[in-house]
C-alpha cells in the first residue's frame, strides 16, 4: 500500500486535510480500488471508535481522589525571574490552602521581593512596598495581581481588565476574597485591594484563581507565598 | 475544581487503557494526588490538559506492567452500563472494539486513547507522548490499521 496514500486518508479522517492534499487523495482514490478500500475501513473503524460511549465515572471517585489530597498546605518553591523584567519564569509556585483543590496554573510569576519586580514600579496602583507579583496574560483578561505580606494579613492587589466575566479568588488559610464577574475594558483596568485577614503563620501561602464566570472553567491559578516584613 | 474539570477524562483514560474499572480508579486517584505533589513542576509553556494526560497515561502503563501476568483481556467485559437506546450490535460493537484496543501494545493504545477518546490532537499527543509529532502521526495510523485488522480477525466488519 502506497505510504502517502496512508497519510492522507489518515489526515482526512482527522479533519487535517489541506485542499492540495485533498485532491492529490482523490487522485489516488480514483486510481485505485484497493486505498478505496481501504479508506472506506478505516474511515468505518474510526467511526466505530467515536461511537464508544465514554464511561460513567464511579459515583464515589471524586470523593475518593478527594479525600486521598493532603489537607494541609504544601511548600511552594519559588524562582525568581533573573532580570529586572526579564521573562516570566516558567516554574510555579504550589500550594492549596483551605481546601481550595489544585487548579490549572499559567500565571506568570514575576518575582517576590527585591530581586523579582518591584511592585513600586506598577503605576497607578497601590501596592504595598514587597510582594510577589503575578503578572496575567490569558486571552480574556490581563494585568497582574500582586500580593503582599503584612502584620496584618496578606494583602491581594489587583489591576485587571477583563474581555469577559471572570472570578479572581484570592485565599490563604481560612480567608477568601473573590472579585465576582467583573469586566474591564483593556485601556481601562480596574483596581482593587483587599486583605485576606491575619493568618497563623509567617509566610502563609495565596492562592490565586481566575475563574471563567460563566462555566466556572479554572482558567489559571498561581500560588505565592505572602512574607510578612521584619 | 481541578478534579471536577478532569476526573472524568482520566478516568477514562485509565479505563481505555487498562479495561478494568478498579485500577481505573485507582489510577484516578494517584494522577490526581501526582498533580498535587508535583504541581511546582509543571511547565506552563505547555498547556496544563497535557501534563495531566500524561501523568494519567503513564501511570495507566505503570499500573498494566505492574498487572502484566494478570492481563488476560475478558472479552464478555463492557465498559460502560448500556443505555437505554443501545442495540444488541452496539454493545457487540463496544466490546469488540474494547477487545480490539486492548489487543494494541501499550504505545498504540496511547494515542488511539489520546485521539479518539481525549480528542487530543496531533500537537497534544507529541507534548503528552514527548515524541515528534511524526512519530505521533506514524503510531495512530499504524494502530487503526492493526484495529482494523484486529477487528476483522474477530468476525466484526465495520459498516
Amino acid at each position: 500500500m502506497n505510504d502517502r496514500a496512508i497519510e492522507l486518508i489518515n489526515a482526512e479522517i482527522d479533519g487535517a486535510l489541506s485542499r492540495p492534499a485533498r485532491s492529490e487523495l482523490n487522485r489516488l482514490l480514483l486510481a485505485d480500488p484497493a486505498i478505496r478500500s481501504l479508506r472506506d475501513e478505516l474511515r468505518r473503524t474510526c467511526q466505530a471508535l467515536d461511537s464508544v460511549e465514554p464511561a460513567e465515572i464511579p459515583a464515589d471517585l471524586h470523593e475518593a481522589i478527594m479525600s486521598g489530597l493532603p489537607a494541609t498546605p504544601i511548600q511552594c518553591e519559588e524562582r525568581v525571574a533573573s532580570g529586572r523584567y526579564g521573562k516570566p519564569v516558567l516554574r510555579y509556585a504550589a500550594a492549596f490552602a483551605g481546601g481550595l483543590l489544585v487548579s490549572a496554573l499559567a500565571f506568570h510569576f514575576a518575582g517576590s521581593g527585591p530581586a523579582g519586580l518591584d511592585p513600586q514600579d506598577l503605576a497607578g496602583t497601590l501596592v504595598p512596598a514587597r510582594g510577589a507579583v503575578v503578572q496575567i496574560d490569558l486571552p480574556v483578561v490581563k494585568g497582574q495581581v500582586v500580593v503582599a505580606g503584612t502584620r496584618a494579613g496578606p494583602v491581594v492587589t489587583s489591576r485587571l481588565a477583563a474581555t469577559s466575566p471572570v472570578t479572581v479568588i484570592a485565599s490563604t488559610e481560612g480567608h477568601e476574597v473573590r472579585l465576582d464577574g467583573f469586566v474591564a475594558p483593556q485601556d481601562a483596568p480596574i483596581e482593587l485591594s483587599a486583605g485576606l485577614g491575619k493568618s497563623g503563620t509567617a509566610q502563609p501561602i495565596v492562592v490565586i484563581s481566575v475563574v471563567e464566570a460563566a462555566t466556572g472553567a479554572v482558567l489559571q491559578t498561581a500560588s505565592v507565598r505572602a512574607d510578612v516584613p521584619d | 475544581m481541578l478534579v471536577a474539570r478532569y476526573e472524568k477524562p482520566v478516568y477514562n483514560a485509565a479505563l481505555r487503557m487498562l479495561h478494568d474499572r478498579e485500577d481505573a480508579r485507582d489510577v484516578a486517584q494517584t494522577v490526581f494526588l501526582k498533580v498535587y505533589e508535583h504541581l511546582a513542576e509543571y511547565d506552563p509553556s505547555h498547556k496544563f490538559y497535557s501534563w495531566i494526560y500524561r501523568i494519567a497515561l503513564n501511570e495507566s502503563i505503570n499500573s498494566l506492567h505492574r498487572r502484566r501476568p494478570r492481563a488476560a483481556l475478558d472479552p464478555e467485559m463492557a465498559d460502560g452500563e448500556p443505555g437505554p437506546d443501545d442495540t444488541v450490535r452496539n454493545l457487540q460493537l463496544s466490546d469488540g472494539m474494547t477487545a480490539a484496543i486492548m489487543s494494541l501494545r501499550d504505545e498504540y493504545r496511547a494515542v488511539i486513547v489520546l485521539r479518539h477518546f481525549l480528542g487530543c490532537s496531533y500537537d497534544d499527543m507529541a507534548t503528552i507522548l514527548e515524541v515528534p509529532e511524526k512519530t505521533v502521526k506514524s503510531r495512530l495510523f499504524s494502530a487503526r490499521q492493526l484495529l482494523k485488522t484486529a477487528m476483522e480477525s474477530k468476525g466484526w466488519a465495520p459498516g
